[in-house]
């Protein structure tokens, strides 16, 4: 409340402020400047040329006869005269009253400016790194609920996972490789300046302008310790853009449904007798084989599955003042997302925008963003999907209860599991999130070559959540329950206060850019969760944890508090803007650092040539090579430096971490080779070489029993991580009526744990991933099956023949000769000498490369947008295909279409169940047609008399195909247990599978 | 320049403005959520609440379900379809040897479990002694002196914690209150020294309370508020326990102290040891699972072994044992054993476990549902793992052992035997033999699921472990391997 008590009192202030220099302003002294504006080589005027004062917003438009009027204040007011497709020209006002000018063709129009780890905002002709940019029209194709879905197969490099796909939650992102072992690879995330620390969830796609994105150190350094993943810059729309004295409005509404595509299949038959249309459940068969036919099967698609609704709102207003000197960008948004499970309502999110520039005088400027958002998402269907998965493949989830109520409970006889429904219909599982980011900069220019820039950024974060399982609600034994409730709320505040000095001027052939940077971050987090059962009242509305039994009430709380002061300096130079130097130093001092390494150095360097600007390559439009090296970082967890004495329910139980003063951030040092191309007036190219080494790697590393405590934070590993990197842009087609353009990108990304300070470890599933140093990261551990007769030769008895004693069996495993082709087959796993079954590796996550494509196509006013993704190889391990056949439901059970002598028996099969085991590990090549748009735009007509500038309409569709072999739900499912990266950690087990989407738009700009 | 000077101060205000609350923060930030050891132990007056919270390490680890479940299935007391918790590597047939490896999660890992437990509970016991003997401090609060009850439960703790390390690990490290940790050599020590110290430890704590007065001033474990009697008592029964399982074969048995025991015993216990177990007593594997074997049997995870039935029944169609291979299902059992109906319910063939693979031995057609009642469905409540019943059969094995059968010894036996199996009672006139057998028999269908090691410690000592079980836990790979000792196991035919 303090907090925002304290924002409210600033935001008044600023108010205030800006009300006194307005009223100042006003008392300048002006003069008009007027004159045309021609083609420079066939002299023809040109209308709706931008004429802007710089430094400022202010500015206006040629008519259609290439004539302009202005209004300057004094002689030193330099005009910026820019048309698309036209160099652009500065020419200075003087004692002119009449300026008429002649703009050039440019045959660099497809220029584009970045602003992300650069000094303010820099051509990216004239960058010595990669910063990627994803424009508005790709963007808007297709919007993503959530932004971060928005940059999968935009950018070379990137990846987009996640553990879940259920409306409102977040994926994972990861940027050219993984560069730590421990914890996510998620980048910083930035918002219209605001450094960000929740979901991307909060954010809505439709207001976004332009994402930059950061891929490694070699680029990120700028942001030191927080920036060793990279960095997401996410800039949203402005009023600034638009012509003084106009506005508009634009409403964009969605309206589709979502639905499951693929479901993992059950088995049909059965190892149990079934006689007169009923199994028997107890009496298996003899042969022990499945192959009789359930009597009657149900389809999950029909009873468990719900083709959810999907909407979306979006109305905008922009506008621009009469002189240009106070623009807004306004936007409400609402999305209601069902999701595909029955009866649950998925995500529901209201977000407000409000983007406000105002230009005080030619100097001094004011912007700020601010987004307040609010969800509540329906949490029901996120724990369910065990009970899903084991249920009988003839359970009828929609049978009621003895007592008449719906989705009867134990609908299962093969194994006790309750009824997904039941479970949803009975209980309570909700999140409300409230978010408010906010951020507010006044830019001054002081004299023509130096800018001054404070900055005060925001994200206020708060999530509820709350469950109950009513006292009543009946378990799977048809007992009733006692009821249960618990509750738990968060809050985080997170500050940035930042100060800039620009310096930007040429001398001679040079031209330099300086910026000096101070930041000073603050995040102050705190959360409490309280549970309870017993209930002492029945029902589904009561959440008071005074109903619980005193004796079943547990509590518990967190608090944590993040400071850290940045400085940095950068000096950008070029000569004839062909020799390119940039570097770059920030020392960063951070709370999260051990006591006796609080402050830490991170730094650029980087050069490019741009060989165009003195050698003419034929059909060559621009030839840049380019390298940089960079160093950032990534903080320790907020507890890591600290020894701790563990609590639990009041009591202060035993030591836990060992403390470490010397506990340093991890390192990422990139190196980044890379060549830039346009060329033939329509092509661009670039290429990357990326080399990343991760060292001081932050691991919880386990100590000696002995000394009480079980695990010390330590700087304790290297990875690398090695990147290659193609993207090709075309505009393959230009004419009036037909346009075609298309990206292709393809990636190869390789992770070596290439040192560990610590003994090898394995994690996630009892350990079916490996850390162990000169192992690759992203490696499958487990027992392997013998697929040849070499790897059992230490199995055979003695006096008996390897190849009498062990045979392959049809599907490639050994086998006993003697059992093969009876209920006795079973696999044979690879063991050492001592009998003990061999841990080895069983697969590695890692693909071989990565491919996106993307279309744009424009026929007169139809468009039509497509965006598929290939990934060729890479291993997967199907945890959930397993427990379905421990469960006696797998698909693989059934050998009811097998000739007979391919049979296996049940045996066989839970034989290969083994926990983490070479028969589960799978291919997860996939081709996906991720999205499509097609959209028709009605600019002329009758809507004009009414208002509407245009119309469009369309069909939007979201991750509707998949080709695959893997026998899951999604083959870029992953793991993010404890915060890992689910980008590495390729485990499918029990989640909410990742849903299609098809929909219909309305676009009105008016 | 006018208008220079108006931007500079609106500059500036902007500036003052922003940073005008409280927004800077110092650079070192404390760690509000909990203490560190300094501050842990610069109270003397929270010492009992330390002691509290290893006590709490200790009880969760010996009743959760790591090593416990592992070891009761091995022993055949309990069974389970399940592997969780390594028990499938356990009960299957043949034994294999332990898979010692540092792959796996610590919580997964049977070896593991206790290791990092026992240990972070010794750490708190070693520090009170320290506190206390080495440097002086005095436990008073209010009025009251505590310093000797808290000295009392520091050594009792050291004693139950290495006691319980020396009954599972063939060796481990002897950490004291003396051991300096920076110095420390991280050589092992023999569970025959491990054994001798922790009992020199207990009898300690057992001296000072019998000549001590005193009431702890809080409840070390949920309802139980020790007195120096209770607590001598409590002691007592513990080392006789621990001396008594801490053989590995019957002729290690046979060589123990059996006087010691007896001694131990005769001033053990005179009622059942129970903990009222709400949340956060309710059992761990180290950091989380808080399943005890009393909430796995009442979730139909874990039943009672067909070894257990047989011996209650052992001519009866339905107590076949080893379970008949192939037969997915056994009829309900009648035993002259009251306990049977009392204790166990037949509930037929479970529903999910399969027996193709982990093999026939993991069947049973009986839960075990004791102590639904108390602690059972919902996993909080009364659990008894210290019964009265164990110490008698501890003085009645001293004292066949030590003077031979007699009738002492057989109203001993008797007590549950007849009093709750309503069985024919002993004389004291059996011979030596059918006097331990009947003394084993109350052991494992009395005691089985109480603490929940005891039947594989009763069975490694009478040398009676399927073959091929492993008697004892190397110490874990993770351990061997932070300091590049070789890994070794146990088990295996």
């Amino acid at each position: 409340m303090k907090e925002a008590v304290l924002f409210f009192h600033r935001l008044l202030l600023c108010t205030i402020f800006c009300w006194i220099s307005v009223a100042a302003n006003a008392q300048e002294n002006e003069r008009v400047i007027s004159g045309k504006v021609t083609d420079a080589e066939g002299g023809e005027p040109l209308p709706g040329v931008n004429i802007v004062i710089q430094g400022s917003n202010i500015g206006t438009i040629t008519d259609l006869d290439g004539n302009y009027n202005i209004s300057v204040t004094d002689e030193d007011v330099v005009l910026i005269f820019s048309f698309i497709g036209y160099a652009t020209q500065n020419i200075r006002v003087g004692n002119l009253d009449v300026i008429n000018v002649q703009l050039s063709p440019d045959v660099q129009s497809l220029e584009e400016v970045v602003v992300t780890g650069v000094a303010g905002s820099l051509s990216k002709d004239k960058l010595s790194f990669t910063v990627a940019s994803i424009d508005e029209d790709i963007i808007q194709q297709v919007p993503a609920v959530n932004p971060g879905r928005a940059l999968q197969g935009k950018v070379a490099g990137v990846r987009v996972s996640g553990s879940s796909g259920a409306p409102g939650s977040s994926p994972d992102i990861q940027l050219r490789g993984a560069t730590t072992i421990f914890g996510s690879s998620n980048p910083l995330i930035i918002v219209d300046g605001i450094l960000t620390e929740g979901s991307l969830n909060d954010i809505n796609t439709e207001d976004i302008a332009s994402i930059e994105v950061v891929k490694g150190a070699a680029a990120s350094s700028l942001y030191g310790s927080r920036a060793a993943n990279g960095v997401v810059n996410i800039i949203t729309k402005r009023g600034s853009g638009l012509a003084a004295g106009s506005s508009n409005f634009s409403y964009r509404t969605e309206v589709g449904q979502s639905f499951i595509g693929y479901v993992p299949e059950k088995s049909t038959s059965t190892n149990f007798l079934v006689e007169d249309g009923e199994v028997l459940y107890g009496q298996p068969s003899p042969d022990g084989i499945a192959d009789n036919p359930y009597p009657s099967l149900t389809d999950p698609v029909d009873q468990f599955f719900n083709p959810g609704f999907y909407f979306t709102n979006h109305l905008s207003f922009r506008a621009n003042g009469p002189e240009g000197k106070t623009s807004l960008y306004s936007s409400l948004q609402h999305t209601s997302e069902t999701g595909v499970v029955d009866i649950t309502d998925g995500q529901d999110r209201l977000n407000l925008r409000i983007n406000i520039d105002h230009y005080f005088n030619d100097k001094l400027k004011f912007t700020t963003s601010n987004l307040y958002s609010q969800s509540d998402i329906d949490q029901r269907a996120n724990g369910i999907w065990d009970l899903f998965y084991y249920a009988d493949p003839n359970a009828d989830f929609l049978a009621p209860n003895d007592d008449g109520t719906h989705y009867k409970v134990d609908p299962n006889r093969l194994g006790m599991h309750e009824n997904p429904l039941y479970l949803i219909n009975n209980t309570i599982n909700t999140q409300e999130r409230y978010r408010f980011l906010g951020h507010y900069a006044i830019n001054y220019s002081i004299l023509d070559f130096l800018d001054l820039k404070l900055a005060y950024g925001l994200d206020r974060i708060n999530i509820d959540s709350r469950a109950l399982t009513p006292k009543g609600k009946l378990r799977v034994n048809n007992e009733p329950d006692l009821g249960g409730i618990s509750l738990s709320t968060s809050n985080t505040f997170a500050q940035t206060l930042q100060g800039d000095v620009f310096f930007h001027r040429s001398f001679g052939d040079f031209n330099a850019r300086v910026n000096l940077q101070y930041l000073y971050e603050s995040n102050e987090f705190n959360s409490s969760s309280g549970s309870g059962s017993q209930l002492a009242v029945r029902g589904m509305d009561v959440f008071n944890l005074d109903l619980a039994d005193q004796e079943t009430i547990s509590n518990s709380s967190y608090s944590s508090l993040i400071v850290a002061n940045n400085v940095s300096g950068m000096l950008y130079l070029d000569y004839k803007e062909k020799f390119i130097f940039d570097g770059l130093i920030r020392r960063d001092g951070v709370s999260l650092f051990g006591a006796n390494e609080r402050w830490q150095t991170f730094y650029r360097l980087s050069g490019a040539y741009r060989i165009t600007e003195d050698f003419n390559v034929p059909g060559m439009d621009e030839l840049k090579v380019r390298a940089s090296y960079g160093v950032a970082g990534l903080r320790p967890p907020f507890e890591a430096q600290y020894e701790v004495f563990g609590i639990s329910n009041g009591d202060l139980t035993s030591p836990i971490t060992i403390g470490n003063e010397d506990l340093k951030p991890s390192f990422s040092k990139e190196i980044e080779i890379g060549v830039d191309a346009r060329f033939l007036e329509r092509f661009s190219f670039t290429a990357n070489y990326a080399k990343s080494r991760n060292t001081d790697q932050i691991l919880n590393v386990p100590v000696s029993a002995g000394t009480g405590f079980a695990t010390r934070w330590e700087n304790a590993g290297i990875l690398e991580a090695t990147a290659l990197e193609f993207s090709l842009g075309a505009d393959l087609i230009r004419s009036d009526n037909f346009n075609w353009s298309a990206n292709l990108l393809w990636d190869r990304i390789r992770q070596d744990v290439v040192s560990l300070e610590r003994p090898g470890y394995a994690i996630i599933s009892g350990g079916i991933f490996r850390i162990e140093e000169g192992e690759v990261f992203g490696t499958l551990y487990g027992h392997q099956w013998a697929r040849n007769l070499e790897a059992v030769a230490n199995q055979v008895p003695e006096g008996e023949v390897l190849e009498e004693y062990f045979v392959l069996n049809n599907e490639g495993y050994v086998v006993r000769t003697t059992d093969i082709g009876t209920t006795n087959e079973i696999p044979v796993k690879v063991r050492d000498d001592t009998g003990n079954p061999i841990e080895t590796k069983i697969g590695d996550i890692n693909p071989d490369f990565n491919v996106n494509f993307s279309s744009t196509m424009n026929y007169k006013n139809f468009n039509l947008f497509f965006l598929m993704g290939w990934q060729q190889g890479g291993d997967i391990y199907n945890h959930m295909r397993r427990y379905m056949l421990v469960h006696n439901v797998g698909a693989q059970l059934d050998q009811s279409n097998k000739p007979k002598n391919e049979q296996k028996s049940a045996r066989y099969y839970t034989e290969l169940t083994g926990w983490n085991n070479s028969h589960f590990v799978e291919d997860a090549t996939f081709l996906k047609l991720r999205e499509v748009a097609l959209s028709y735009t009605f600019k002329n007509g009758i809507f004009n008399r009414v208002g509407i500038d245009n119309i469009k309409l369309g069909v939007v569709g979201r991750n509707l195909l998949t080709f695959t072999k893997y026998s899951g739900f999604n083959p870029e499912a992953g793991r993010s247990e404890e915060g890992l990266d689910s980008n590495v950690f390729k485990f499918d087990i029990s989640s909410y599978p990742f849903y299609s989407t098809i929909s219909g738009t309305l676009s009105l700009t008016f | 320049m006018k208008s220079y000077i108006k931007n500079i101060v609106a500059f500036l205000s902007f500036m003052v403005m922003v940073s005008s609350c409280n927004l800077f923060e110092d650079l070192d930030v404390p760690n509000e959520n909990s203490p560190n050891l300094a501050q842990a132990y610069a109270d003397p007056q929270i010492y009992p609440n330390l002691l509290s919270g290893s006590y709490k390490t200790w009880w969760n680890e010996s009743i959760g379900p790591n090593p416990n479940l592992a070891l009761t299935t091995a022993a055949e007391i309990a069974t389970s379809g399940y592997g969780s918790w390594g028990m499938g590597d356990y009960y299957k047939i043949p034994r294999q040897p332990i898979n010692n490896i540092d792959a796996s999660d610590i919580v997964l890992d049977p070896v593991s479990g206790a290791w990092y437990s026992y240990y972070s509970a010794l750490s708190t016991a070693n520090n009170v002694v320290k506190e206390i003997e080495l440097n002086g401090k005095e436990v008073i609060i209010g009025e009251n002196d505590y310093t000797q009850s808290s000295l009392a439960h520091a050594y009792f703790l050291q004693g139950l914690l290495i006691g319980h390390l020396g009954l599972l690990y063939d060796k481990a490290f002897l950490i004291t209150e003396e051991t300096d940790l920076v110095a420390f050599d991280y050589e092992f020590t023999e569970y025959p020294e491990l054994i001798a110290y922790a009992l020199e430890k207990i009898d300690k704590a057992i001296a000072i309370s019998n000549q001590n007065t005193f009431t702890d001033p809080i409840s070390m474990m949920p309802g139980v508020q020790f007195d120096n009697q209770s607590l001598s008592r409590f002691a007592n029964a513990n080392a006789a326990r621990i001396l008594a399982s801490s053989a590995r074969t019957l002729s290690e048995t046979e060589a123990l102290d059996w006087g010691r025991i007896l001694n131990y015993a005769e001033n053990g216990i005179t009622e059942d040891f129970a903990v009222d177990a709400g949340p956060g007593w309710t059992g761990l594997a180290i950091s989380r699972d808080p399943y005890s074997l009393v909430l796995l049997s009442g979730w139909d995870w874990l039943r009672v072994n067909q070894r257990l039935i047989n011996m209650m029944a052992p001519n009866d169609p339905g107590a076949q044992y080893p379970w008949p291979q192939g037969v997915a299902d056994l009829p309900e059992v009648t035993s002259p054993d009251k306990r049977l109906e009392s204790d166990m319910e037949y509930v037929g063939q479970h529903p999910s476990w399969n027996p193709t693979s982990r093999g026939y031995q993991i069947l049973s057609s009986y839960k075990y549902v004791r102590f639904f009642e108390s602690f059972g469905l919902e996993g909080i409540g009364n659990f008894f793992f210290f019964l009265k019943a164990e110490n008698d059969l501890l003085e009645a094995e001293a004292i066949i052992r030590t003077s031979g059968p007699n009738a002492e010894a057989a109203d001993l036996i008797n007590n549950t035997r007849v009093g709750r199996g309503e069985l024919t009672p002993l004389s004291g006139a059996e011979d030596k033999e059918e006097m331990l057998a009947a003394l084993f028999y109350e052991r494992y269908v009395e005691l089985g699921w109480t603490y929940p090691a005891l039947g594989f410690y009763d069975r490694r000592r009478t040398d009676d472990l399927f073959p091929g079980t492993p008697k004892q836990f190397p110490i874990p790979a993770k351990e061997l391997n932070l300091h590049g000792f070789e890994i070794y196991t146990f088990g295996g035919e």
